[in-house]
């Protein structure tokens, strides 16, 4: 349903031109989700970004997005206009800072639906409020004629969500949808968001740097680091056996992750150093000069995908090798 | 704090513009004598001995003249600040939303229309279509025009930074619906503060219109005009000078603090750093 093929999002002009993000690739199927998991910095939001067309001034796109083998990237903003919010929705991190808060939320939710399907004022709003109700907001009637600031956290979150889900999207591109929530509102959302993408068929993009919640919503997990994928893998597999150094770094530093419980007392593991900024990243793997196994050849170029027998894909050029 | 040491300065606002608006509103219907009336035998009359407060040199009702020039005043400033406000919001609102080009001929045609001070151009546009309503209304609201353009520009720039403008965009709506939706529900506090405040200029600037000549045409009474006929006999009648001077300063001390205190009002944040 979804392909991106070889993505990149490059910023300046060619001989000072960065790349932000570069050889992104996937496919997303409906009903499905895939998980994009990475540090902060590491592109992720600008993936979500691309796909929507909605980089900032002076970001440009290359490669391709297809949605259902309509290629996104070169349509004009008009022709964008009319796939936003209509088949691809979009959710995000501040349910605060993301609703308008001049605007009840039933109009809101409302508007889209008006604007998209051209549905009269009177069905909009009725519409609005069975997506209210279908994402849980108790006393949905009384809510519809709420402002932001009178709802809590999580359900200005379920808001956010029925304003992405109004006009049946194909798509639903989710950046960081739990990480200004509670735990507990946090594990509510992403129940919520996986009954919808079951229940309406679409294809889900969670994005987040919490493994934790990967782990759990998502069907498949692309791992991103210094703008590039370094592993990609069904996401029961790669969470038990994680493959790239990277990815083990990662899962070993969290707390009670890989490993089970760790003894109390005891430091985490952690990754040395810092993500390098885009321009100051490594000729060849990204993840190089922080990796226990570099070697020289790591430095040579950007390593190809490479599996073990039968497992999935990750860009290290040692995986055979490695402990 | 109470409510009322609190608001105070828009109480005290709104009570003096609430009363010149309330004496305009009258004198539609009615005043203490015919505001144009000449009786030579009550000839610069002072205050109580004919009329509440006298009569000027034609021997017409101070009270009255005032009532009645309170409505034009008030009603030339409104209109003429509804039209800047109008001109000015959509040109600002579009050249934030746009961005480009068309923000930089926008604000730099606002920079060359500020660059006239009202007064400047109402005797221009006089020299053109003559003196007269028309003249001070067309004048006042140009001038208002580069005011709200670039207020509402730059509130709408920070909107259009906020999560919300690019949530609305990945609903997928454009420019100009994005604008009437979010930007301007938004920003509106700020320009009906910003409002306020330039009705009390364009009052004032009204009153110096008027006083040019420029302004509303006799008999109509005007504060403007009531001041400039004061000037020849200042030393016999200083109240003919007095009253009308009084009445423009009220008005546009009322307006100052009404917008004043509108303004804390709608922004707790900056009542705060106060």
């Amino acid at each position: 349903m979804l392909e991106v093929k070889d993505l990149a999002v490059r910023i300046g002009a060619p001989p000072t031109e960065l790349a932000l993000l570069e050889r992104v690739s996937f496919r997303l199927e409906a009903g499905r989700t895939l998980g994009i998991v990475g540090e902060s910095g590491s592109g992720k939001s600008v993936l979500a970004l691309a796909i929507m067309g909605l980089l900032p001034a002076g970001l440009r796109a290359s490669g391709s997005v297809r949605l259902q083998g309509q290629e996104l990237l070169t349509l004009s903003e008009k022709e964008l206009c009319r796939i936003r919010g209509n088949r691809i929705g979009m959710i995000f991190q501040e349910p605060m800072t993301a609703l308008n808060p001049a605007m009840s939320v039933g109009d809101q939710i409302a508007e889209g639906l008006e604007w998209h399907q051209g549905l009269s004022r009177r069905a909009a709003r009725a519409r609005a409020l069975d997506l209210l109700q279908r994402v849980g907001i108790p006393e949905a009637k009384r809510r519809l004629d709420d402002f932001p600031h009178q709802l809590s956290g999580g359900q200005r979150q379920r808001v956010g969500i029925a304003i992405a889900l109004a006009c049946g999207p194909q798509l639903l591109i989710a950046d960081e949808p739990t990480t200004a929530l509670d735990v507990t509102v946090q594990a509510q959302i992403l129940d919520l968001l996986a009954d919808l993408v079951a229940e309406m068929d679409m294809g889900l993009i969670l994005i987040s740097h919490d493994l934790g919640v990967i782990a759990e919503t998502a069907d498949e997990t692309l791992v991103i680091y210094a703008g590039v994928p370094l592993e990609f893998g069904t996401s029961r597999v790669l969470f038990q056996k994680p493959l790239h150094p990277y990815t083990r770094g990662l899962l070993s530093s969290m707390p009670g992750g890989r490993g089970g419980r760790r003894a109390r007392g005891v430091r985490l593991p952690t990754i040395a150093g810092v993500v390098p900024e885009p321009g100051r990243r490594p000729p060849g793997c990204r993840f190089a000069g922080r990796c226990p196994y570099e070697v020289a050849a790591c430095n040579a170029a950007l390593p190809d995908w490479h599996r073990l027998e039968g497992s999935q894909p990750a860009r290290c050029i040692r995986l055979k090798e490695l402990p | 704090m109470s409510a009322l040491t609190r608001y105070a300065t828009l109480f005290v606002g709104g009570a003096i513009t609430f009363t010149l608006l309330a004496m305009a509103l009258l004198s539609r219907v009615w005043t203490p004598a015919p505001p144009t009336q000449i009786r030579i035998s009550q000839r610069l009359a002072p205050p109580l001995e004919a009329g509440l407060l006298g009569a000027d040199h034609f021997g017409r009702d101070i009270a009255s003249m005032l009532m009645v020039g309170a409505w034009n005043s008030l009603s030339i400033a409104f209109v003429a600040v509804l039209l800047g406000m109008a001109a000015g919001v959509l040109l600002g609102t579009l050249a934030a939303a746009w961005r480009g080009w068309a923000e930089e001929v926008v604000m730099r045609l606002a920079d060359v229309t500020f660059a006239f001070p009202a007064v400047l151009s109402a005797i221009m546009i006089a020299a053109l279509i003559g003196p007269g309503v028309t003249t001070a209304v067309i004048a006042i609201g140009v001038f208002n025009i580069p005011v709200f353009a670039r207020i509402a520009r730059g509130a709408a720039l920070q909107v259009w930074k906020r999560d919300y403008i690019l949530a609305a965009r990945s609903a997928g709506k454009g420019a100009l619906l994005i604008t009437l939706h979010h930007v301007l529900p938004n920003i509106a506090g700020l320009l009906v503060v910003q409002a306020t405040i330039q009705l009390a200029l364009a009052v004032l600037t009204e009153a110096g219109l008027s006083f040019l000549g420029v302004g509303v045409p006799p008999p109509n009474p005007s504060w403007g005009r009531m001041l400039s006929d004061s000037q020849t006999y200042l030393s016999q009648a200083p109240h003919l000078a007095i009253l009308p001077g009084l009445a423009i300063a009220l008005a546009v001390l009322g307006l100052n603090m009404l917008g004043d205190g509108l303004r804390d009002v709608m922004d707790p944040k900056l009542r705060r750093k106060r």
